[in-house]
């Protein structure tokens, strides 16, 4: 995996924490984890992604109920936007100080890193020698990176979809927000968040470390990216999922990974064919067309066996479909609907 | 302590393989449409149609394209009528109707009767192409009815006499030969392999008895053999032709059936591209073949009658030497492969539960196996598939209704 340098924009130019920074961190009086919450908050940091979720929810939670294993995921959804992957390589002693802080806040026993086996042996060398994190190295396919699919996988826990990791006695958060916190924590650094711009229509990956206050929109610009003409789209976080970016959003509180790429135009689905490649290719067996049935019936039960309150909304029962039916979208209103079982 | 989620199998235990998901996080669709799937069901169907072509000639092609034109032309006219008119796809149109061209014979492509008291068959080829576009038009997308199946059935029970097939090309006249231009007095060995007989001079096809036709005479116990008695051995070694004819080509048979070898062909093109399932032609030949051999046979006629045995029983009149060897020529010589591979896996009438898909191809194979026995073995897989398909969606909902988030619900 080659890495790519991050383009300081906002921060100082020297992306990496000194020994003494590092040190300072761990060793800081009064760490808990209502300074993280409120350092975050201060630095206009939300941190709300798959790899990620809700981070300041996961450790306002994590003060009342035990957390016993950190987990952070140096895994991509994207296999050529690798944000978290080059973190983890080019940072990877703030990843590790970052993970540690973390652990510590939350009293918790054991750390693990989980990377993606083509991670180059950077990160091996990287890190301190003297920790006691664990790495786990995985043969990673998307959608492996979510946590109802991570954590048996690394941990042998169960975790409902939709649940938080916390269900599991799991913190949960990525090698970019190790990052971020790492810096955080050390005091003397500015504040800053990794973000990566693969614009699908020139083919260009950027990866940057942004200050959190800037606007995607300014931060396209200091990227120097051709602008967003007619017919072009900017898309935030995974995207199979087709959020559309909000470029008016701070990189603190924008997903790290933005897609700029030329619309699509709306397709008119046709009839189910009962294939059934939906309910093979789900990794977490909802049944989609059932789900899709039920939405369009209005049949709360049949919603409910569908199985739709298990879909992690990883979008390749959409990839799949012959048809173009909204398999995901139907899944999310079965879903919701059977919780409050009406249609 | 930790705590943790409670043991559930419904929970995910498995991830898509490295290339789908990579694609899937990449954006897009994956291309494959169901106009594309239609293109290599079409495919699939161009191996049978091959062989058959080169054993029964240029009528086997020109009455598949009658067929395929007839209802095509019927499907743009019924694609115009009611909201389910727009359901109807005219390439969707054209493979089914080339599917139930291959399970008719190649001589209806003509305007001289079979024999003197039948008329020119021809009629039958358009007559069945609208029909086809009708309950395609009738059934939907998604009926549990299939229709070549019904539209084969209906051909049978108005047209029987016309659909048995008995001529068979010349080795040295494949595809360019005429079908019809058999010497009609005179019938060839059948204990010689088609590939080693020689040729009539004069001619291009040879006369021959449908073997399924003889197989069912013999196992419905109507048989009345010219010596007094007949064993099912005797059937065997001296009335059948080799089975190699089966196996390869040789025998009078509809057009998709010629060759099984081709017909296994194109049915693992099918699994190769991930469009059929492969525990439904599995199961359903495998319980067929273990029916024939459990379902009660007669090992011999005379006088009194059949005399019915359980092969699998041992018995000095039926040596497991004849008894696989009966099951294997009732496989063969029946339209069962090719109903297993083309038809019981369409969506339209197989289960959506992968456990369920395997009892109910185990019931297709076993019921195919029956009404092969006792009914005809040249309808007996169709009448099958239908009786199955109506299963399915009693399957479909005791299949959904044990998939609840608290239970296995293993689809």
């Amino acid at each position: 995996m080659a890495t790519a340098a991050f383009i300081p924009i906002g921060v100082d130019p020297d992306l990496s924490l000194p020994e003494s920074s590092c040190a300072a961190a761990l060793s800081r009086e009064g760490l808990t984890v209502a300074l993280l919450i409120q350092l975050l908050r201060e630095a206009g940091i939300e941190i709300n992604r798959m790899t990620s979720p809700d981070l300041s929810g996961q450790l306002h939670q994590a003060a009342a109920r035990p957390a016993d294993v950190v987990v952070c995921s140096g895994l991509d959804a994207d296999s050529v936007a690798r944000l978290n992957a080059n973190v983890a390589v080019q940072f990877a002693r703030e990843v590790q100080l970052g993970v540690e802080c973390v652990a510590k806040v939350l009293k918790a026993t054991q750390s693990i890193v989980v990377f993606d086996s083509a991670l180059p042996s950077g990160w091996r060398a990287g890190r301190r020698r003297d920790d006691s994190m664990k790495l786990v190295q995985l043969d990673h396919a998307y959608p492996q990176l979510h946590p109802a699919l991570l954590l048996p996988r690394v941990l042998s826990r169960q975790l409902v979809p939709g649940r938080q990791p916390l269900d599991a006695g799991v913190v949960m958060i990525d090698a970019a927000a190790a990052w971020t916190i790492a810096r955080l924590l050390s005091g003397n650094v500015s504040s800053a968040v990794p973000v990566c711009v693969r614009d699908h229509r020139t083919g260009r990956v950027t990866f940057a470390a942004v200050a959190p206050e800037v606007m995607l929109a300014d931060l396209m610009h200091a990227l120097r990216l051709p602008t967003l003409e007619d017919g072009d789209c900017a898309i935030s976080g995974e995207l199979i999922l087709h959020q559309p970016a909000d470029l008016t959003r701070t990189a603190g509180r924008a997903a790290p990974v933005l897609h700029i790429c030329r619309a699509t135009a709306p397709t008119t689905p046709a009839p189910c064919t009962r294939c059934n490649w939906c309910a093979d290719v789900c990794p977490t067996r909802v049944l989609p067309m059932v789900a899709l049935e039920a939405v369009q019936m209005g049949d709360a039960s049949l919603a409910d066996r569908s199985r739709a309150s298990l879909c992690i909304e990883c979008g390749l029962c959409d990839y799949v479909c012959p048809s173009r039916l909204p398999l995901v979208k139907a899944t999310r209103a079965a879903a919701g609907r059977a919780r409050r079982g009406v249609m | 302590m930790h705590a943790s989620a409670p043991a559930d199998e419904s929970l995910p235990k498995s991830c898509p393989d490295a290339r789908t998901g990579w694609q899937v996080a990449s954006g897009g669709w994956s291309g494959v449409s169901n106009h594309r799937i239609t293109w290599m069901q079409l495919v699939a169907l161009l191996f049978p149609l091959a062989a058959g072509v080169a054993i029964f000639g240029w009528r086997a092609a020109a009455g598949a394209a009658t067929l395929v034109i007839t209802a095509v032309l019927a499907a743009l006219v019924w694609q115009r009528v009611g909201r389910r008119g727009s359901r109807i796809s005219v390439l969707g149109m054209a493979v089914a109707a080339l599917m139930l061209a291959m399970t008719l014979p190649a001589h209806l492509f003509s305007s001289s009767s079979p024999t003197a008291d039948l008329q020119s068959p021809w009629p039958i080829l358009p007559a069945a192409g609208i029909v086809l576009a009708i309950l395609c038009w009738l059934l939907g997308g998604t009926a549990r009815v299939h229709p070549v199946l019904l539209t084969h059935l209906l051909l049978v029970v108005m047209f029987q006499p016309y659909l048995v097939p008995r001529q068979v090309l010349q080795p040295d006249r494949l595809v360019r030969g005429d079908l019809l231009r058999v010497p009609v007095d005179s019938q060839i060995n059948p204990q010689i392999p088609w590939l080693s007989q020689e040729s009539v001079e004069g001619y291009d096809a040879y006369l021959r008895e449908p073997i399924a036709r003889r197989l069912t005479l013999f196992t419905t116990g109507i048989d009345r053999p010219e010596r007094g008695w007949l064993s099912l051995e005797s059937l065997i070694r001296d009335r059948l032709p080799p089975i190699e004819d089966l196996m390869v080509a040789g025998e009078p048979r509809p057009i998709g059936t010629a060759s099984t070898v081709f017909v296994i062909v194109g049915g693992l093109f099918l699994l190769y591209r991930g469009l059929i399932d492969y525990r439904i032609p599995l199961v359903m030949i495998s319980a067929a073949f273990l029916a024939f051999l459990v379902l009660p046979v007669p090992i011999l006629l005379n006088e009194q009658g059949p005399q019915w045995r359980w092969l699998a029983w041992r018995d000095s009149a039926a040596t497991w030497g004849v008894a696989v060897t009966f099951a294997n020529y009732e496989l063969l010589a029946s339209p069962l492969i090719f109903a297993a591979m083309f038809l019981a896996t369409s969506p339209s009438i197989r289960p959506l539960c992968r456990r369920w898909r395997v009892i109910w191809a185990g019931t297709a194979g076993v019921v195919c196996a029956a009404l092969q026995l006792y009914v005809s073995v040249e309808f007996g897989p169709y009448v099958a598939l239908i009786l199955a398909g109506l299963l399915t969606p009693l399957m479909d909902r005791i299949g959904l209704a044990r998939s609840t988030p608290s239970g296995v619900g293993n689809l």
